[in-house]
């Protein structure tokens, strides 16, 4: 189980709630008299933008950089120096824009950083992370390469609906379970990552975060379905060339490892299968509930955060109908999704001015950067190292300011309607998904799969060994072949 | 003389034999053993990388490796404790933390000769650097020096590698003037590459090994060393192979080829180095 790292600071703790209040206080002075604006970005280049971008880099570097220096992993594995650090690069993007903007400024920022942006994000996660992590398959298979990829497919099938860290927590035990008498089984556990943890979850918003934050963005929720093709033909090609790896590997195992194999079995079993049961329940209230317009057949608008308070009684009823026991089974903290609200809510406002940036030089950018497989490599690349969401954001706003070809109408801000190239969305969304299997740290569920891999005995690869081995040979050629047939 | 002899007892699968060379070494000498445990929490706790969201996996990863390096190690200590014991041998557990060449180094100031498995130091099932410890620590000038291999097999014949360089001189001359092990039948081999005149050198060093009471043969082998030298080896059926070695730079290793790089990564028998 997981346990509080460090002592508390106690002048950091004063410090948080300071910053987190005055947040808060600003954002309800404002929201207070400001109903009906939608906040955003003015097309201006911002003054001095090169100062105002400082915040964003600096949350991302901290990220980065102080999990891996001796002197600081210790102290970043508290929340609240994570949130410390965040709440510090809110207050510098804040005090930037008092500086070049104006106080007025501020409102309309946090309005769409943290009532449009974070809130709904976060509560969505909470809820796939909490409900999903009452459900416990265990057992043990005879591993076979038909099975492995039976595995691997059923992966690739559910993340999407399950989101990928669910799918990932859910799978990965029983498989290496199932893989525990052989030898080989490391390229089992990277296919793994590669379809259950990042392209398995490309066909709906709850799939991925980066989709999610698209469709919080305007883009719908049944759209992300018409990626079925490359999902398919990407998946499809990642199991076929998985399944003939895994027979050759299996042929190398010893008579009397596969002899354990075939003997040491315990039938798969499911508990906590109601949950199944509320993600269905996430899954429609994501789809249907908006307060934007009204539910489906009926005259009734949903109030604001409407969609968020039912996913929030989804994980009541969750916590209600799941037994301690599979918590203790799947290992289950609220650690990981505070790390995510902590960070996230510094991410989200300190982002605002290089989307502003991007905003005002979107036309430059893009008399250069403007075919689909631009975007798609350019989201996948960065998506291979920070963090996806974000980067598919950033994309997402470039893109708009490529009036051409089909388009896709999302929301509007400042009451001025939003345009975003059909042929861009697709690029990004595979982007931001699927090159998030690149490494390690492209997508959360990555990292957790290999340390619960590393904790059950799999000599799992070094972070360039992961990249030089696998993802840059397996992946790159089906990236290649993905932008030749879909993407061209 | 030996009178003190320092064994890594570092959690792989060569430190049995560790043990039971140091051991064997220590009756004959009537010294005293310290077994050396080295916990890294620097390496420990490094898990590389981490994800938004990652954190806390990579701190149950984190302590899980700890906890593991823990275990073996306590495991270890009680294998070396026990075989002292019942082998009626002086001993004591150093037991470090921190940085694990510098802590071996601080420790192999005040014994006479270290032990050490080829191809692993202190990994504890969790870390695996594949020997590059082991380079490092005789990079640093860790020296005499016996590596030994999984395998445990009483030392009776000898090989010394001798192309005539000081180090291989110095190597040879430890061997004699340590008198680690009884004078024990021994081939001197020269490889391909080595400067001057290969019978001679060979005539040389095996005047000087029969000085010291060591019965020589002499062999010499048209192959550079990094291509025959573990070969040779087992054809001389020697268990021990001495030689000399010198760190050198990555490129340096590329373009020379470094035998003692080679033999500490593929031996199956002990090595003793010195320089």
């Amino acid at each position: 189980m997981h346990h509080a790292h460090t002592t508390k600071s106690r002048p950091i703790q004063i410090l948080c709630i300071l910053a987190a209040v005055t947040i808060a206080t600003w954002l309800g002075i404002w929201l207070s008299g400001h109903h009906d604006s939608h906040g955003g970005h003015d097309s201006h280049m911002p003054h001095y933008w090169y100062f105002g971008i400082l915040p964003f880099i600096a949350i991302l570097g901290a990220i980065a950089v102080l999990p891996l220096l001796n002197k600081t992993r210790h102290w970043w594995e508290s929340n609240l120096n994570r949130f410390f650090i965040a709440m510090l690069c809110a207050v510098a993007t804040i005090g930037y824009m008092i500086f070049t903007s104006g106080s007025e400024s501020i409102g309309p920022m946090l309005n769409h950083a943290i009532m449009k942006d974070f809130i709904p994000f976060i509560i969505l996660l909470f809820s796939l992370y909490v409900i999903s992590g009452g459900i416990y398959l265990s057992g043990d298979l005879a591993a076979s390469p038909r099975v492995n990829t039976t595995f691997l497919a059923i992966g690739a099938g559910i993340a999407s609906f399950i989101g990928t860290t669910g799918a990932s927590m859910l799978l990965i035990r029983p498989l290496l379970k199932t893989n525990s008498q052989r030898k080989y089984k490391v390229h089992t556990i990277v296919v793994f990552i590669f379809l259950v943890s990042n392209i398995g979850g490309t066909l709906l918003p709850i799939g991925d975060p980066p989709l999610f934050l698209g469709y919080l963005r305007g883009v719908p929720f049944m759209w992300t379905l018409g990626l079925w093709p490359m999902w398919a033909a990407t998946c499809g090609v990642l199991l076929a060339m998985y399944f003939i790896w895994d027979s050759i590997m299996y042929r190398k195992e010893s008579a009397k490892d596969n002899k354990r194999d075939e003997t040491q079995l315990h039938p798969l079993r499911l508990q906590g299968g109601i949950n199944f049961l509320w993600i269905g329940g996430i899954v429609a209230t994501a789809a249907l509930v908006d307060s934007a317009k009204p539910l489906i057949g009926t005259d009734w608008t949903p109030f604001p955060y409407c969609r968020e308070l039912i996913m929030l009684l989804f994980v009541v009823l969750s916590l209600q109908t799941t037994s301690k026991a599979i918590h203790k089974a799947n290992n289950f903290t609220y650690e990981a999704i505070l790390e995510v609200a902590a960070l996230f809510s510094g991410i989200f406002i300190a982002m605002q001015v290089p989307l502003a940036v991007l905003g005002a030089s979107g036309k430059a950018i893009t008399e250069t950067m403007n075919q689909p497989w631009h975007f798609f490599w350019s989201t996948g690349s960065l998506s291979s190292f920070l963090d996806n969401a974000p980067t598919y954001v950033v994309f997402f706003e470039l893109s708009k300011s490529l009036p051409e070809g089909e388009m896709l109408q999302v929301n509007p801000i400042n009451g001025v309607d939003q345009f975003v190239p059909i042929g861009l969305l697709i690029a990004i969304s595979l982007g931001s998904v699927f090159m998030g299997a690149m490494t390690y740290i492209g997508n959360g569920p990555n990292f957790m799969v290999k340390a619960i891999a590393e904790q059950e005995g799999v000599e799992m690869p070094s972070f360039f060994g992961y990249m030089f081995k696998y993802s840059i040979p397996v992946l790159i050629p089906i990236f290649i072949l993905v932008t030749i047939f879909f993407l061209l | 003389m030996i009178k003190r002899i320092l064994v890594a007892l570092s959690g792989t699968p060569c430190t049995g034999s560790a043990i039971a060379h140091a051991i064997e070494l220590a009756k004959t000498h009537d010294a005293e053993l310290s077994g050396v445990t080295v916990i890294d929490p620097n390496k420990l706790l490094d898990v590389g990388p981490i994800p938004i969201g990652g954190a806390a996996a990579a701190h149950e990863l984190g302590e899980h490796r700890m906890h593991l390096a823990e275990e073996h190690i306590e495991e270890a200590i009680g294998q070396f404790e026990t075989a002292c014991g019942n082998a009626g041998v002086t001993n004591r557990v150093l037991r470090e933390s921190g940085d694990s060449a510098e802590k071996l180094l601080a420790d192999w100031r005040y014994h006479d000769l270290t032990i050490i498995g080829l191809r692993g130091l202190f990994e504890y099932g969790v870390l695996h650097d594949h020997g590059h410890l082991v380079l490092d620590v005789i990079g640093a000038g860790l020296r005499p020096l016996l590596a030994v291999s999984e395998e445990h097999r009483p030392i009776q014949r000898a090989m010394v590698s001798y192309d005539g360089s000081p180090l291989a001189a110095r190597a040879m001359k430890a061997y004699c003037m340590l008198d680690i092990w009884k004078p024990m039948p021994t081939t001197v081999v020269s490889f391909l590459g080595q400067d001057g005149d290969s019978d001679t050198l060979l005539a040389d060093a095996a005047s000087y090994l029969e000085s010291h009471t060591f019965s020589t043969t002499k062999k010499r082998i048209e192959e550079k060393p990094r291509n025959a030298i573990l070969r040779t080896m087992e054809d001389c059926d020697a268990d021990l192979l001495v030689m000399g070695a010198a760190k050198r730079t990555r490129l340096g290793r590329k373009l020379l080829g470094d035998t003692a790089r080679f033999a500490l990564e593929n031996s199956t028998r002990p090595i003793f180095l010195h320089h």
